[in-house]
């Protein structure tokens, strides 16, 4: 048992050896390598040229000196200025500062939010860390008529004018209608039949803006009615873009250039670009 | 014997004051980069995005968030965690950026176009990050509370071609917000905030604008149904 014991210690002995070493070789930096260096070798240094400032004669430096002599010195004692804005706060002052209110903050009122009966139904999404990786049955889709992006002008009454204003269309939450263009089946069974209509809104629309950027949509929030008469939601989204004119915009901007010398660079950006359409004649997917 | 023991004490003393001294570098705290890439990350799975985007965190005092075309990464600088006074407001400032990196990605022409109108897809990228922070979870009306924070504000000629004033951007995001998601501004909670306050001080016209409007697509609809 003596003999276990000892060796026991003496093995911990050295690991605590060997780590404080390691520590020590860690800490250490900048280990300079010494490789042969010579010593008693004279080196050529040449001779540095003597810098001689120039000299500058002050012709008034003799007068000053005589005029220093003769002027008297005499004790100068400090001006005081007096500071109008200095005073000192009297003890009724204090009390008063004590008794003043302190800081209100005046909360101003939002504008009333004017709610429609889908934004009531609306629930906060909670993040649960869940990632779909199958995206279900695919439903393939037309819409009804032809959705296309576009704009108009609305006037609204002020106290005495009234301004015009340009909406992009369609707005934010209009309803537009699909219809199923296959059967969706799972199993044999025919879940989703053919020619039912699927509804959705209209998520996010960019209008068409100069320099040949085209319109964007999204539609979003995808639903159906079951044969029981409950709404069953899908997921997808369908988004369509215009035709982008920048591409040819910069090409045209190139080539006129030797032509018109960059004359045309402010006309041709003034060049919007294609609506964004979603047609009947396209099949669109999304996921049951 | 005695020797030994006073050796082994001795050699376990050395032990613990030797690890506790010298710490291995992975041991200290790198709290800003984990804050980021987890908020970044979560933006990222709730939307179900499907390219990568990586986030990296900047030392540097100045405030930024950039994002790398090339690189499709987003830097988020020390500077700016003064600005931030929760997690939400991290979460709006690197969602903006998500949603500008989601149209670099959609291919060259899309490049091409913001290149030539930066305005158009500057809006277009505040909207989607109100839906990005939407669907993980967060509320939206923490944009408009750091755009008033830091975006700037140009005078007509002061005129900038590449991006808005920081007005109009807050005013298209509280527009998008009151159409789309109006609970976050029926229950907001940050209306007692300075930073919301001093919103509203500033745009009253154009939230009267989106009341106003709203008002006429609601009665425009009531009218279609009792038809």
């Amino acid at each position: 048992m003596k003999k276990a014991v000892s060796i026991l210690l003496l093995i911990s002995c050295f690991m605590s050896y060997t780590n404080c070493m390691t520590y020590a070789a860690a800490g250490k930096r900048n280990t300079v390598i010494k490789t042969g260096i010579k010593k008693d070798v004279k080196q050529e240094v040449p001779e540095r040229k003597k810098y001689t400032p120039l000299v500058i004669e002050d012709e008034i430096a003799d007068e000053v000196k005589e005029q220093s002599k003769n002027r008297k010195r005499t004790a100068q004692q400090p001006s005081v200025i007096e500071d109008e804005a200095v005073y000192t706060i009297t003890k009724e002052e204090a009390v008063k500062k004590k008794k003043q209110k302190n800081y209100k903050k005046e909360l101003i009122a939002d504008e009333k939010v004017v709610l429609t009966e889908e934004n009531k139904k609306f629930k906060r999404p909670l993040y649960t860390g869940k990632i779909k990786t199958e995206n279900g049955l695919e439903v393939v889709l037309k819409p009804v008529s032809k959705i296309k992006t576009g704009s108009t002008s609305i006037k609204l009454k002020n106290k005495e004018n009234t301004d015009n204003y340009k909406l992009a269309l369609p707005e934010i939450g209009d309803q537009v209608a699909f219809r199923v263009v296959k059967n969706v089946e799972k199993d044999g069974k025919i879940i989703i039949p053919k020619n039912t209509i699927v509804y959705a809104q209209v998520g996010e629309v960019a209008p068409r803006a100069m320099g040949g950027a085209p319109a964007e949509i999204t539609i979003e929030n995808f639903k159906m009615m079951d044969k029981k008469g409950n709404l069953i939601p899908l997921d997808g989204k369908i988004s369509s873009s215009g035709y982008s004119l920048s591409f040819w915009i910069g090409l045209a901007e190139l080539a006129t250039t030797p032509f018109l010398i960059g004359f045309a660079v402010p006309v041709l950006r003034l060049l919007p670009g294609g609506q964004a359409v979603i047609t009947p004649r396209k099949n669109y997917v999304i996921y049951y | 014997m005695r020797l030994l023991r006073c050796l082994f004490i001795l050699s376990i003393i050395l032990l613990a004051i030797t690890n506790c001294c010298y710490s291995y570098p992975l041991t200290q705290t790198i709290h800003p980069q984990q804050l980021i890439q987890q908020t970044g990350f979560r933006l990222l799975n709730a939307n179900g995005y499907e390219k990568r985007i990586t986030f990296y965190y900047s030392s540097k005092q100045e405030p930024f968030v950039k994002i790398s075309n090339r690189n499709k990464r987003i830097t988020v600088s020390k500077g700016i965690f003064s600005y931030l006074d929760n997690e939400e407001e991290l979460a709006a400032v690197i969602s903006l950026e998500i949603a500008k990196l989601i149209d670099v990605q959609d291919g060259v022409f899309r490049r091409v176009a913001i290149g030539y109108s930066p305005r158009k897809y500057e809006v277009k990228a505040d909207k989607k990050a109100v839906d990005l922070m939407v669907n993980a979870g967060y509320n939206p009306v923490a944009l408009i509370n750091i755009m008033n924070k830091t975006a700037d504000e140009q005078n007509w000629f002061e005129y900038n071609i590449f991006s808005h004033n920081g007005s109009e951007r807050s005013a298209y995001i509280y527009n998008y917000i009151y159409n789309k998601y109006p609970l976050f501004i029926a229950k907001n909670d940050y209306f007692t905030d300075d930073e919301y306050q001093n919103f509203l001080r500033t745009t009253i016209n154009d939230r009267k604008k989106t009341r106003l409007i709203k008002e006429l697509k609601v009665k425009k609809q009531t009218d279609n149904s009792t038809k």
